[in-house]
């Protein structure tokens, strides 16, 4: 399957948070509530379609609680998107953001558009964190914010997407240098005449569930 | 001869087989099979797989009578099966299968004080011998042939391509008293774990036999022994969990263990919950005993707390073990081995992580160079290879036998005096949030894991309670132990009064349950009585727990006695260990490696391989020491731990090596060339656990093929992995990793000479 460029992302925030569930509702569309708890890395992978170009999305959904310090830092390298989730309903994951911020940054290029999301917007009588909390977090920290529910898949779609329009926009600004594979952007194999046999399906697309 | 010669025309035989187990509905099967090549013994194996029968059977056959009658003659060997063949298979052979409740309460032969059976039932059981022993016999490739004719007739699923067939039946019950003696004391620990080497452990019998292999027990107990140890073991963990619970139904639990049980809570509701064991309700009984497990090891091992992955290694154990307290012992086992993994140094992760790049290096430099030339040398697609080791690699079944083999070539590691269940520096006055008692280490280890990972902290702080006894002080709330107080509590952010609000509201299903089940058996551990009797599996050959098999007498006597067909008297045993022993001591005084190889048919090779000292003072010290102790077997291990229990440096390594039912090297094996010497020794490669080097290793060879020929990047071969979660085949791995294993312990046994023989300049 062919596309103009492909994005690195990577999901990030604490355990329990919805993680997995953003993704699998992403990619296939369906709300798992019964997941394997992640264990290092997991990926998923989805076709979408901007300003009518193909963009491959390839996600890393990393463990909420890592011991092995040294492999996250392999987490975010390359990666142009984060989406760093808390959960509404369980103020301490929203007050640890700050820890994961800097985590991000720390290890990430400095163009890397991170996306914060708060997620399980269906408990709404379970909310914890007020919406106008997680608006000024974003602000003040210069992220764009969305609350999502990966179980509803309410606004899903949009997070995801969203954070691949504003990576596209930074492309088109010159922004991200789309040559160099650390700032998480391929060109696809259309677009590159110097390797048109690279076999970017060969592996990279047959795993994603109903991707493409 | 009229018949001979029409059976011997015939090519096939159609059977129907009615398989009857006591009042439950009988299960019926056809299939056909061929007469020419078809055994007694494979009709029974067949039969085996076919259902899936996991305890002893007796087969028959309908035929008729002189009177015309139909009747069910026995079918018992090769023999009568032919004489079925010949009269009664027309149109149809119809056999039947009559389960017998001989597993029943099996699994705990080992508590079973010997001696009170009435002798009639040892001829019984030498028939059973027999009989068994007949299934575990050699298979020719053309039995396995006709194994995979009838597989297929039988629509059962061909898993195991023949070729990566193990070398051995699993074990069974009737084998593993051969390593028994006849007061149920480990005889033969190097042949035991061979044998699971080579070919696993019969799923009926994995509950008695992991506690074996996770060095739960001190060396040298009785059955009897044993079994009183189980027994104080598991008042000892009901105990320890009933200290945390209590504080949990009193709403006096320090928020610290509010937060463990939050966590734990959260994880094991996505362990495994695809598996039977697990798919109940979320409150169901088997997911809060994994609950309690792992939070009353978090709490009682503050070094190590809670972290991700702790739950999977412990699924296994409780699916295995049907019974809390018992899986907790398995798993305080298995995290001896295992606690460094899920350290913040992350020390022993990243050794494995250098170990396997050196490996692969010496044995694929090709694909090595590859790896590396796309950044990927760093291996940490691995990750949870290492983490999990392997665990979740293969199907849950198949994971259970992989764990079994690699735990089968780790050197065994009782306990000195007992397994601790706790760390020393646990303290349970510390789990209380009363006003009085200090602040529970747990902020610095939960907490630390969590904040200061972000931060980069390599350390974390160690607090040694000075409270060495405080299992026995529970009543000691008020205890004021003042060097808890050290702790840097102002590092880690003040658990606020909303969250611990927010927490109390959170605590659900399991929390409730919790409370709940804490006051209906606030008496100790009736729950785990009926827990384990609980038929969670579907088996009911192991429904039967120890605590209710044995605790009556007459439940006793009516326990099948295996191990009495293993009497011999008691000199002649002395006689035996004192040979033994001083074999033992021989190979060590020589520090000479000695192997047995028995390479006659190039099939089973053996090989033993004492483990390198690292001083030559410690050598002889711990010779010398054996020597005393020559009559008392096992002292040889004994006497290493003492010496250095830290490091293991003399451990002492039994491996046999099987070239598998496999004459074709058709195989898509890398040839095995494993004689660098640049591999660290077998107590060092891997952290201790060098075969599951290889076990990673083959897995990564498995793939090169892939990723080398679709030019993966490094993005695309951690998707590779990652996709093959659950989903390698046991069989093929496990083949090739015990080729290359065998290889490397060759060499090592090798360069072990060369020390030997340089060090003291002469040969022996």
């Amino acid at each position: 399957m062919s596309y103009a460029y492909l994005f690195k992302y990577i999901i990030i925030g604490d355990t329990g948070v919805g993680k997995s569930c953003l993704l699998l509702q992403f990619t296939d569309k369906r709300f798992q509530p019964v997941h394997d708890l992640t264990i290092g890395v997991e990926f998923g992978a989805r076709m979408i379609t901007i300003d009518g170009k193909q963009i491959k999305l390839q996600i890393w959904d990393t463990a909420g609680q890592e011991s092995f310090r040294s492999i996250t830092r392999s987490y975010y390298r390359g990666a142009a998107g984060a989406l760093l989730v808390y959960d509404i309903t369980r103020r301490d994951t929203f007050n640890h953001l700050t820890t994961w911020l800097e985590d991000a940054r720390q290890h990430s290029n400095s163009n890397m558009v991170i996306m914060l999301i708060g997620n399980k917007s269906d408990l709404e009588a379970r909310r914890d964190v007020k919406k106008e909390e997680g608006e000024a977090f974003a602000r003040e920290h210069g992220l764009i914010f969305m609350e999502t529910s990966a179980k509803t898949a309410a606004n899903v779609e949009e997070a995801f997407i969203n954070t691949a329009k504003e990576i596209y926009q930074k492309i088109q600004d010159g922004v991200f240098d789309i040559n160099n594979e650390a700032n998480g952007i391929k060109i696809g194999p259309q677009h590159s005449p110097t390797n048109s046999s690279m076999p970017s399906g060969g592996g990279g697309s047959s795993q994603s569930g109903g991707c493409c | 001869m009229a018949g001979f010669l029409s059976i011997e025309s015939r090519e096939v035989i159609r059977v129907e087989v009615k398989k009857c187990d006591g009042l439950l509905q009988p299960e019926y099967k056809r299939f056909s099979l061929d007469p020419q090549i078809t055994s007694f013994e494979i009709l029974q194996k067949t039969l085996t797989r076919a259902f899936g029968v996991k305890s002893d059977f007796t087969i028959s056959y309908l035929a008729q009578d002189v009177s015309g009658q139909d009747v069910y003659l026995s079918m018992l060997s090769d023999w009568d099966m032919d004489a079925a063949f010949q009269t009664a298979s027309d149109p149809c052979l119809k056999l039947k299968l009559d389960l017998k409740p001989f597993e029943e309460g099996l699994d705990d032969w080992d508590i079973i004080a010997p001696g009170d059976v009435p002798q009639y039932r040892f001829a019984h059981f030498i028939d059973r011998n027999s009989f068994l022993s007949s299934l575990t016999g050699t298979i020719s490739s053309h039995v396995e042939k006709t194994m995979s004719t009838m597989q297929r007739t039988l629509g059962l699923k061909t898993e195991l391509e023949p070729q990566y067939r193990a070398a051995k039946n699993p074990m069974t019950d009737m084998e593993f008293h051969n390593y028994l003696d006849s007061s149920g004391h480990m005889v033969k620990p190097e042949e035991f774990r061979i044998s699971i080497y080579q070919g696993g452990i019969e799923p009926a019998l994995r509950r008695v036999v992991w506690r074996h292999l996770l060095n739960i027990f001190p060396d040298n107990l009785s059955g009897r022994e044993r079994f009183d140890y189980m027994k104080r073991k598991e008042k000892e963990y009901y105990k320890l969990r009933d200290q945390w619970r209590e504080e949990f139904s009193q709403g006096t639990a320090s928020e610290e263990i509010k937060y463990v049980a939050t966590m734990v809570k959260k994880d094991v509701l996505r362990t495994d919950r695809m598996h039977k064991f697990y798919s109940g309700a979320d409150d169901s009984r088997n997911l809060i005993s994994l609950f309690h497990l792992l939070v009353t090891y978090s709490l009682t091992h503050p070094e190590v707390s809670y972290c991700q992955g702790m739950s999977d290694i412990a699924s296994p154990l409780l699916v295995i073990q049907k019974d809390e307290a018992q899986a907790y012992l398995c798993f305080c086992g298995v995290m001896n081995r295992l606690r460094s993994n899920f350290l913040i140094d992350g020390e022993a992760i990243t050794t494995k992580f250098n170990h396997l790049g050196n490996i692969l290096q010496i044995q694929d430099p090709v694909f090595f160079e590859y790896l590396k030339e796309h950044g990927a040398q760093d291996l940490f697609f691995c990750y949870r290879w290492f983490l999990l080791e392997l665990k979740r690699e293969f199907p849950f079944e198949d994971a259970l036998y992989m764990l079994e083999v690699m735990w089968s070539t780790l050197p065994p590691d009782h306990p000195e005096l007992e397994l601790p269940l706790m760390d020393p520096e646990y303290c349970p006055s510390l789990l209380s949030s009363s006003p009085a008692s200090p602040t529970f280490s747990i902020k610095q280890t939960v907490y630390a894991k969590l904040l200061s990972l972000r931060r980069h902290k390599s350390t974390i702080s160690k607090h040694s309670s000075s409270s060495d006894d405080s299992f026995s002080h529970s009543s000691s709330l008020n205890n004021n132990n003042s060097n808890e107080q050290t702790c840097c509590a102002n590092e880690y952010p003040k658990m606020d009064a909303p969250e611990v609000q927010e927490l109390k509201e959170k605590l659900s299903d399991i929390d409730q349950s919790l409370e709940h089940s804490m006051s209906e058996d606030s008496s100790a551990n009736s729950s785990a009585d009926d827990f384990s009797s609980e038929k969670c599996n579907g088996e009911s050959d192991i429904g039967s727990s120890m605590t209710e098999g044995h605790t009556s007498n007459t439940d006793m006597e009516d326990q099948p006695q295996f191990q009495i067909s293993l009497e011999m008297d008691q000199e002649e045993r002395m006689l035996e260990q004192t040979q033994r022993c001083s074999l033992h001591n021989k190979q060590i005084s020589q520090k000479s490696v000695s192997t047995p190889s028995k390479l006659a048919g190039g099939s089973v090779e053996t090989l033993s391989l004492q483990k390198d000292q690292k001083s030559s003072d410690s050598l002889s010290a711990a010779n010398s020491q054996s020597m005393k102790n020559s009559l008392v077997p096992g002292s040889v291990q004994n006497t290493q731990k003492n010496t250095d229990t830290s490091q293991k440096s003399q451990d002492d390594l039994h491996i046999s090596d099987c070239v598998e039912v496999s004459d074709d090297d058709s195989l898509d094996l890398i040839k095995a060339k494993m004689n660098t010497p640049d591999l660290p020794k077998p107590h060092e490669f891997g952290c201790g656990n060098p075969f599951l080097m290889f076990l990673c290793l083959t897995l990564l060879l498995q793939h090169r093929e892939q990723i080398i020929h679709n030019k993966l990047d490094y993005d695309e071969i951690s998707m590779l992995f990652d996709r093959m979660v659950r989903k390698h085949n046991v069989h093929k791995v496990l083949h090739q990793a015990r080729l290359m294993y065998s290889d490397y312990l060759r060499t090592q046994q090798k360069l072990h000479e060369q020390e030997m023989m340089e060090e003291f300049g002469v040969s022996v």
